[in-house]
């Protein structure tokens, strides 16, 4: 089956991960989003960090260093060196800036939401290059069917009202020659003259659009949605064990057994045996994808080398 | 009675808030595997009786009398068994899609009627191999040719699995080597599953011959039921004006009737054609009709070594192209799609401009685009007229005052013949009448070079004739037209000059006379008729003359 990534965009190599089925995909980054964005503990921080960091770039390249670089700075710049200034809830003082006091506590919690913040925006740009546009109608749909239906539907309309403007703009143009359009309330008169007769066309048009969906039976009770996935054995071993690992990790989470708390002090809660396992389990969940892509790969490149014979 | 799968008894219908009958007292029975061709002008209600054949479809109105599928009444049918048994293709490739994927188009009816998921799989694989589809399954539906939308439209159609096909002038909006493909398919599948066929079709070359019955629509009124060459006959007998949309070996044939008794009976096809002129036993065969003079004009466009390419990075459309159209003169471009015809068009009128080269242009210009729907944004007709003697944008009404404006849009109401629907919206008027809208817009800016594109697509033979006449009535009063298109038949009749654009240039700029008898295979159905005896004939009136005459010397 064919679910290449559109090339040119993130992927254009082979991914053994992003031709499993959606559903793993999506569980994948869900239970990773979902364990990232509800603790506040370094060590599953910085495990998350990294495992996106690792994953985004054996999937983008360099391309994903670069994209995120873009949002890294700013987001630690505000969070480590502009949000101590103002907030000064922390008790150990570093300096004075104006009378007010920056905290050292202070300095640390922002450094940890800002790597919060960028673990997550990482996860979201892995998924990215994971779920395809296809991918995400189908996940869609299956969470509500007409969804799926109308997000393909209006994919379908963007490029033809797009053609049908060009073909109304290009006839005014020829109606008038092309120069005559030279201060800007002209020019805004003409877009609203060109945009009326787009949405007046489009309607007119969709009536027969709505007419064939009929005639096909659109209306009918019961309706499948088709997709062209196939879950195999290998994604229902794959989600168990990702769901286990969710398991083991979240449980010593939700029961703050790993809370750790900045402001005013810095409070770590002891690190024990079930401590140790949450974060094992999370390192696991997080090199998932990587083991399946590298194990893919290894096979992909002895397999290729040996067609290629 | 069992094999009749469409059965149709005084079927009438008028349509809501109106007193006139679109359908008066039609009866006809289809058989199980039939090919039936619905003819007749339009507004003689072809359409509307095809849509009274799809439950979806029945629009509302008073309906009296029977349409039944398996002698069942189809309004009847339940919603499921009405989409699955009864398909419906219509003319607009566009208006039919509904998803963003080809393969989700093709999945889409099978999707609503609650099929699983594995055999959608199934029947959607053997239908797109069917079809040759699979090279394209992945593509968006928006990426596509026209004739691959229209294609795909009727494998959407198909994988349901109906009984009954009804399309409703499937080829119209598609250019020749498509149309062709198309009804080739559409018959195929007649041929190899048995699926019954209706179809309402202004393009008659290709499906006429092959057709099993023809209903002959006129007024509402079905006026002939039968086979392709009866109801040629008795067309031609009553004189009747269907005749000038038939083929061309059959206009010739009537043509001629004076002249001859008629034993043979009348030539369907080409092939049948050249038989039939054969069988005349024409003797003197080097008679040639007298030359037409060709004077050449002054110069209204001159495009001289123009290179054109749309973006940066893509490759040259057109290529050191040079040629001049000349004043007063109907020029056309030919040629196959893509080939630059209407990249041509929109350099001359200054919507683009040449990469390198120059296209001067003697006057003012104007296009009349190949969608008319692109020109109205209108509430009705005179208010469509209206804005463009007030469009700032128009230098011929400058210095107009506001009386002299409005009889200059009453006089075109006038002259186009638009005075009776004048308070009607655009989009409620016919194809043909939308055309001639457009083009009363396009006059109102007094071009002195009118640029069309594509005017015969999406419209009847009849009307063509009328447009036809009507440019040759503006080429009269001194305004230069310009043509491109795929309508062989067309330019042969009304231009003056032909050119083939091929290969990013401009091929065989000649007279159209010479352009078309000069070709063997890309010329009219005329002269392929006509080529074995005579070189020169190009259109019917021609091909009967030259018959007349050659009779008459035998004599």
């Amino acid at each position: 089956m064919d679910i290449r990534m559109p090339v040119g965009r993130h992927v254009t190599k082979y991914s053994a991960f992003a031709v499993m089925h959606p559903w793993t995909n999506f569980i994948y980054i869900a239970l990773v989003l979902v364990i990232t964005m509800f603790t506040m503990n370094p060590v599953i921080l910085a495990v998350s960090y990294v495992g996106s960091l690792v994953l985004g770039i054996y999937m983008q390249g360099s391309a994903f260093i670069k994209k995120n670089i873009m949002i890294t700075i700013p987001v630690v710049i505000f969070s480590v060196l502009i949000q101590p200034i103002f907030n000064h809830s922390g008790v150990t003082p570093l300096f004075y800036i104006n009378d007010n006091m920056v905290c050292l506590e202070n300095i640390i919690y922002g450094a940890v939401i800002s790597l919060l913040l960028i673990a997550v925006i990482q996860w979201c740009s892995v998924a990215a290059s994971y779920l395809s546009s296809e991918k995400m109608m189908y996940l869609f749909g299956s969470f509500i069917p007409s969804v799926g239906m109308i997000f393909s539907m209006i994919l379908r309309m963007i490029p033809l009202m797009r053609k049908r403007y060009r073909q109304i703009h290009e006839a005014q143009m020829g109606l008038r020659g092309a120069e005559t359009r030279n201060n800007i309330f002209g020019k805004i008169r003409h877009f609203a003259n060109e945009f009326s007769t787009l949405i007046t066309w489009s309607l007119e048009s969709s009536m027969e659009t709505s007419m064939s969906m009929e005639s096909r039976g659109y209306g009918l009770k019961g309706r499948t949605s088709f997709n062209r996935f196939r879950f195999t054995l290998k994604d229902a071993l794959t989600i168990i064990i990702m769901v286990v690992c969710f398991a083991i990790a979240i449980i010593p989470i939700a029961g703050k057994k790993l809370s750790v708390y900045y402001l005013p002090m810095i409070y770590f809660t002891k690190f024990n045996i079930e401590g140790v396992l949450a974060v094992t389990a999370f390192a696991i969940l997080t090199v998932i994808p990587m083991v399946i892509e590298i194990t893919g790969n290894v096979q992909y490149k002895k397999r290729s080398s040996y067609n290629e014979r | 009675m069992a094999d009749t799968i469409i059965n149709v008894s005084s079927l009438s219908f008028g349509y809501a808030g109106s007193d006139v009958l679109v359908l008066e007292d039609i009866t006809f029975d289809i058989k199980k595997g039939e090919v039936a061709l619905i003819i007749g002008t339009s507004g003689s209600g072809k359409t509307t009786l095809l849509k009274m054949l799809d439950k979806s479809m029945i629009p509302e109105g008073r309906l009296s009398g029977k349409a039944e599928y398996y002698g069942r009444q189809i309004s009847s049918l339940s919603q499921a068994e009405a989409s699955v048994k009864i398909g419906y293709v219509g003319q607009n490739p566009d208006n039919q899609i509904v998803t963003d994927k080809v393969w989700h188009e093709l999945a889409f009816g099978l999707e609503n009627l609650g099929v699983p998921n594995a055999d959608i799989r199934r029947r959607v694989a053997e239908m797109s191999e069917y079809f040759g589809i699979t090279g394209w399954y992945d593509k968006n539906t928006e990426e596509l040719s026209g004739g691959q939308k229209q294609l795909l439209n009727l494998a959407s159609i198909m994988v349901m699995r109906p009984e009954v096909l009804l399309l409703d002038e499937p080829t119209a909006q598609l250019d020749p080597l498509a149309k062709k493909k198309f009804i080739d398919t559409v018959l195929e599948l007649n041929r190899d599953f048995g699926i019954t066929i209706m179809c309402v079709e202004h393009n008659l070359a290709d499906i006429y011959s092959k057709a099993d019955r023809v209903l002959v629509l006129e007024d509402g009124r079905l006026i002939h039921n039968d086979t392709p060459r009866k109801t040629a006959e008795s067309l031609v007998k009553t004189e009747n004006p269907l005749v000038y949309g038939l083929p061309s070996s059959v206009r010739i044939y009537e043509g001629c009737k004076e002249d001859i008794t008629f034993e043979t009976d009348c030539p369907l096809t080409v092939k049948e054609g050249r038989e039939w002129i054969a069988g005349l036993n024409i003797k003197d065969s080097a008679y040639a009709p007298q030359d037409k003079h060709y004077e050449a004009g002054e110069t209204a466009v001159s495009v001289k070594n123009v290179f054109f390419r749309y973006t940066k990075n893509s490759a040259n459309v057109l290529e050191n192209i040079s040629f001049d159209i000349e004043k007063g003169k109907i020029t056309a471009l030919l040629g196959s799609n893509g080939a630059g015809k209407t990249t041509l068009l929109r350099l001359m009128s200054g919507i683009r401009k040449p990469i390198s080269g120059k296209v001067k242009v003697n006057g003012r210009c104007a296009v009349l685009p190949q969608n008319p729907m692109a020109l109205l944004n209108q509430i009705s007709v005179e208010e469509e007229l209206a804005s463009a003697v007030i469009d700032k944008g128009n230098s011929s009404v400058k210095n107009m005052d506001r009386q002299q404006r409005i009889d200059f849009v009453e006089n075109m109401l006038e002259r186009t013949g638009l005075l009776k629907v004048r308070k009607q919206h655009p989009y409620d008027l016919s194809g043909g009448q939308q055309q001639r809208l457009a083009f009363a817009k396009i006059l109102l800016y007094e071009p002195d070079i009118i640029l069309l594109d594509e005017p015969t697509k999406g419209i009847d033979p009849f009307f063509c004739k009328k447009m036809g006449e009507w440019l040759k009535e503006l080429k009269n009063i001194g305004k230069t037209i310009v043509i491109v298109s795929h309508d062989v038949e067309f330019c042969a009749v009304y231009a003056d000059k032909c050119g083939l654009i091929f290969d990013r240039n401009i091929e065989s700029y000649t007279d159209s006379h010479s352009f078309f008898a000069g070709n063997i295979f890309f010329t009219t159905d005329t002269n392929r008729i006509m080529s074995d005896y005579f070189k020169d004939c190009v259109t019917c009136d021609e091909a009967v003359e030259t018959i007349h005459r050659c009779l008459e010397d035998n004599r």
